[in-house]
């Protein structure tokens, strides 16, 4: 049978050729074979490798592939790869490497203890990929490393001791792993060591080694962010090459030692969320070089040296060129104390001084108009006083302004406009009387807040013609007229003019779409709440509470789909608020305040069916989420010698009810929902539907007409932390549900017709008498009253009580009672409408105070996290 | 020698956090609770240690000046164990930790609860004995520690506990004789039933208190 050539030749070729292929593979030297290997071990792209063709005869000419003159291969080096590989281990026919750098290659796995053999290697760089495992002690047997770069991994383990060998070493960069342990001190031995870079471990921690201020070499030491603490010593003084020290948040105590006006090479001193202690070194002037000065957060007392400024005072050459590199001084979040110098002024560079958050005092100097180049200026959270310099006009670039809760008692001078970058500026809490220039604002202003100080007059229409404001709060002053145009700012997000003396009617709302808060409390404004706010479609708060506004319950409201907040306590809101025809869909209202009204008429059901925000009592559980965390204002902004962006929450400045007292709160947490419509003329049975709120923390009918029975759906209300129905008429028995509620830490049902055996057990057996006093039907603990046999199903825990033990006498309740009263309208004691005494807001601008402050530091401190 | 001066360290260390404070004290005191337990459902969620005070807290109630007086956590699945900062809270009223799954024993610091009222940890899983500084509990009314597995004896000086109205400390493994003088005349013996090594009432002029069998 004679054979088909063109079969033969195909058999021949099906067989021969994958076999002149493999030949092919080998027609590379080893290196190459070794290389072309771990070319095919890889997982990711290797588009970028595809002049690594095995059928040359040598590797040398492929992609990131160095030989020396006998071709053997010296360098390995790619970078910014989709590899998704491991660091090659196959390393013996390349032993002649001297630098392999495999940086953000996206490379898993540990570092191979196989590349212990590579002994000409001097630079070793596995920078950004995900390695894992630890930092073989192998490493440290390659003599002639002087550069290892492993930072941006997943690394744990320690530091290994043998480090000590690498005698050569210049750079060690290990940040951002997961290294623990302590630094060893063989790092001492490390004599030509440059950089050391171990910052981002949280876990390393224990003492700086003394040893390593033996690396006089030594021109970078970052260990930011671990957990290393103990004392900077005098020795650190030895560091004459020394330009950036970067210690920040870490367990440092003790002080800055005097010596490091020793390291005349310091450009970066960050020292800052340390417990350093003591004072700033006066020695720091020496340090001819300083750019930055990064100390916040710290424990650090004293006077802010005056050397500091006084090496410019000199006037003399030598002496402006000793400090004029200054670009950053960064003392916030410290108990430094008296004035500003002013001769930190003379440093033209400056573009940031941070001091916010001392007890300095003194006046803002006026030599602060040398500033030229001046970004930010933040003194807020001292005690500075008297005016603010005209001369302040003169640091054109200043973009952010920060004076908030100082002493500052003039009125601003000159026209702010001049300023014409500004987008922030915060006056807020301090002690400025009168009128303010706000006719001439600069024209970008984002943020402007002057709330809290003693400012009166009306508020100029030109406000309105700011264009790119988003903040506008002249919250607590006296201000007596609202500009029409307010209601015209389209941009505006936030609109606070709580507290003041604002007369009139609140004015029409048509461009409003992104105004989120509304917040118009505790003025003299009347007539109805105006029908345009349905414009303000992004509307979540809207807070007009103890105002003297009228008309019926504004059921336009359900336009509103993000309302969160409603606040309409103390107006003269009269009517019905709706029967069973009337339609509500308010499905993220969490939080409704009714209370001190003039509403009548039925608790309609359908208002509280669709309240969906407030039904879901198990959400999962997301973490904790504030109101308002979803938005921020932005902008670009300076952080010491690089750009950042700057981001803020919006405060939430409101009152609410909690518990029986009044208390203003910054931050709403997303599951405070609450319900108060006490003090009304509200009459007709509690709806059952109430009991599918299950999310509600708060419910308040008091002092109202409601009849009937506590609906027993009140036991699925697992979530409820305080429940007032006191001073109505309510009937019947308590439902023995309500044991369920053990979230539940007040109970006022006084003042009503309910009958039979208090229920026992569980939070039960916490209340007290007040929870019940003046229904004469109610027996059984904690009422003096025992329940006949017919009544006690359950006998009260034994054993029996004694009158005088829970009575009025004895009292501790009503202690309890007493001193809220002092902050507010506490329910349920027949101490019926408490106006708005003087007393009472003295006491909640404590507390804001209080939260504010706080406030400012969190807001601060989310900043800084950006340098770190 | 290092090791003395990392313990030297820690302690300067710890003293200078300790020093500035005042600021959150009674929140430090509630977060350290909610750093020790396990808090499957979230309850602890809203415990943001960097508010100024703990009162918008769910679960914690405060005086008008800003003092917790109430912790209620009462069924809460939380697990894990009480924490000696607790003591700190020196205007709670009302601790309510029952039916939960706590472990671990009754710090000795809640002796300094000065104005306790009521001690709810009944239904928990307790163990270690109970504390005698609780009788420096002047105010406390209600004690109720029953169904965990404390042991040990009942300390004698709870009866000076004079407003204490109701102890109940059954279903553990309490062992000796349980004191009936002072406040303890009043209580019967539901109080202590359901602790097998509980050997009955203290015969007093007969048998000193602390002469037990096992105990």
């Amino acid at each position: 049978m004679p054979l088909n050539p063109w079969i033969t030749l195909f058999s021949f070729l099906t067989i021969i050729l994958p076999l002149l292929n493999h030949f092919v593979a080998f027609a590379v030297n080893p290196q190459g074979e070794a290389l072309f290997s771990w070319k095919k071990s890889l997982n990711g792209s290797t588009v970028a490798l595809s002049n690594w063709d095995p059928s040359d005869e040598t590797p040398c000419g492929w992609l990131g592939i160095t030989c020396n003159i006998n071709e053997e291969v010296v360098e390995l080096e790619l970078r910014y790869l989709d590899l998704y590989g491991t660091v090659p281990t196959n390393l013996t026919s390349l032993v002649s490497l001297t630098k392999v750098v495999l940086s953000s290659t996206n490379l898993t796995g540990s570092i191979p203890r196989e590349i212990a053999i590579l002994h000409e290697l001097n630079y070793l760089d596995l920078r950004d990929n995900a390695l894992t495992g630890k930092i073989p002690s192998e490493i440290c047997n390659l003599l002639k490393l002087q550069e290892i770069h492993l930072n941006s991994n997943q690394l744990e383990g320690s530091i290994p001791v043998q480090i000590g060998n690498l005698t050569s070493l210049k750079r060690l960069t290990l940040f951002e792993n997961q290294l623990n342990g302590e630094i060893p001190n063989t790092i001492g031995n490390l004599k030509n060591l440059l950089m050391l870079r171990a910052g981002r471990n949280k876990n390393l921690g224990g003492l700086i080694p003394r040893e390593i201020w033996n690396c006089t070499e030594l021109t970078m030491l970052g260990l930011t962010h671990t957990s290393v603490l103990g004392f900077l010593p005098p020795s650190l003084g030895l560091l004459k090459k020394l330009e950036t020290i970067f210690i920040g948040s870490s367990l440092l105590s003790g002080q800055i030692p005097p010596e490091i006006g020793n390291c005349t090479a310091l450009q970066n001193i960050y020292l800052h969320e340390n417990s350093l202690t003591g004072s700033i070194p006066k020695s720091l002037e020496n340090l001819k070089s300083l750019r930055n000065l990064v100390l916040w957060k710290n424990s650090l007392v004293g006077t802010i040296p005056s050397e500091l400024g006084n090496c410019k005072e000199l006037s003399i050459p030598l002496a402006i060129s000793k400090c004029q590199n200054l670009e950053a001084l960064d003392l916030s979040e410290n108990v430094l104390t008296g004035n500003i110098p002013r001769g930190i002024f003379q440093f033209k560079k400056l573009k940031t001084i941070y001091l916010f958050s001392n007890n300095l005092s003194g006046e803002v100097p006026r030599e602060i108009g040398n500033l030229e180049n001046l970004h930010n200026l933040d003194l807020s959270l001292n005690r500075i006083s008297g005016n603010v310099p005209v001369e302040i006009l003169g640091c054109r670039n200043l973009t952010y302004l920060n004076l908030q809760s100082n002493l500052i008692t003039g009125n601003f001078p000159g026209k702010l406009s001049g300023l014409v970058l500004l987008q922030f500026v915060d006056f807020s809490d301090n002690l400025i009387e009168g009128t303010w220039p706000l006719h001439v604002l600069p024209q970008h202003l984002v943020f402007f807040s002057i709330s809290r100080n003693n400012l009166s007059g009306e508020i100029p229409s030109s406000i309105c013609d700011l264009n790119f404001i988003k903040y506008l709060d002249f919250s607590h002053n006296h201000f007596s007229m609202i500009p029409p145009c307010l209601g015209n700012m389209s941009d505006l997000i936030n609109l606070e003019l709580r507290n003041n003396n604002l007369h009139g009617t609140i004015p029409k709302f048509v461009k409003c779409g992104n105004l989120r808060n509304l917040k118009l409390a505790d003025n003299q404004l009347e007539g109805p709440l105006p029908r345009s706010l349905v414009n303000c479609k992004k509307l979540e708060i809207l807070d007009v509470a103890n105002n003297k506004v009228n008309g019926t319950f504004p059921h336009w409201l359900v336009n509103l789909p993000e309302l969160r907040v409603l606040l309409l306590r103390s107006n003269n809101f009269h009517g019905s608020i709706g029967n069973h025809k009337t339609k509500f869909s308010l499905p993220n209202l969490r939080i409704i305040d009714l209370s001190h009204n003039m509403f009548h008429g039925h608790l309609p059901s359908n208002f509280f069916k669709y309240l969906s925000a407030m039904m879901n009592g198990n959400m999962d559980s997301d973490g904790l989420q504030y109101m308002g965390d979803d938005y921020y204002f932005v902008w670009g902004r300076y952080f010491y010698d690089f750009y950042s962006y700057y981001y803020e929450n919006v405060t939430i400045d409101v009152t609410i009810g909690i518990k029986g007292n009044y208390i203003d709160v910054v931050k709403i947490h997303t599951r405070l929902t609450t319900i108060d419509f006490s003090n009304n003329s509200f009459k007709g049975e509690i709806p059952k539907v109430i009991g599918k709120l299950g999310s509600l923390k708060g419910l308040n009918f008091s002092h109202n007409n409601l009849m009937g029975h506590i609906p027993i759906s009140f036991g699925n209300l697992t979530n409820l932390e305080w429940l007032d129905l006191s001073s109505n008429k309510l009937t019947g028995n308590i439902p023995i549900q309500l044991t369920d509620l053990t979230s539940l830490a007040i109970l006022n049902l006084s003042k009503n017709h309910l009958v039979g055996l208090i229920p026992q057990g569980k939070q039960f057996n916490t209340f007290t008498n007040a929870s019940y006093s003046g229904n004469f039907g109610l027996c059984g603990f904690p009422l003096t009253k025992t329940c006949g046999n017919d009544e006690g199903q359950q006998p009260p825990p034994s054993p029996t009580i004694q009158e005088d033990d829970f009575g009025f006498a004895n009292g501790f309740h009503w202690k309890v009672v007493l001193l809220g009263y002092g902050c507010g309208f506490m329910f349920g004691l027949g101490v019926g409408y408490l106006v708005f005494s003087s007393e009472k807001t003295k006491c909640l601008l404590n507390i804001i105070y209080r939260e504010r402050r706080n406030k400012v530091r969190r807001s601060k401190k989310n900043g800084h996290g950006r340098i770190n | 020698m290092r090791a003395m001066f990392h313990l030297l360290t820690a302690f300067l260390l710890l003293s200078t956090l300790l020093a500035p404070a005042n600021a959150n004290l009674e929140g430090d005191a509630l977060y350290a609770l909610r750093r020790s337990v396990k808090d499957p459902n979230g309850v602890l969620e809203s415990w943001d240690p960097t508010l100024v005070d703990p009162c918008t807290w769910f679960h914690v109630t405060c005086d008008s000046d800003n003092r917790v007086t109430r912790l209620d956590l009462g069924n809460a699945k939380l697990s894990g164990s009480l924490v000696p900062e607790l003591g700190n809270l020196e205007r709670l009223q009302y601790l309510e930790l029952y039916m939960n799954n706590l472990t671990g024993p009754i710090p000795k610091e809640l002796g300094g609860l000065r104005s306790l009222v009521s001690l709810d940890l009944y239904h928990n899983s307790l163990t270690g004995s109970i504390p005698a500084s609780l009788s420096k509990l002047s105010n406390l009314k209600f004690l109720r520690l029953n169904s965990n597995n404390l042991t040990g004896k009942i300390p004698r000086e709870l009866t000076k506990l004079g407003s204490l109205k109701i102890f109940d400390v059954s279903n553990n493994d309490l062992c000796g004789t349980f004191p009936t003088s002072g406040s303890f005349s009043k209580f019967s013996e539901e109080s202590f039933m359901n602790n097998p090594r509980l050997e009955g009432p203290e015969l007093m002029g007969f048998v000193r208190y602390d002469v037990g069998g096992s105990c």
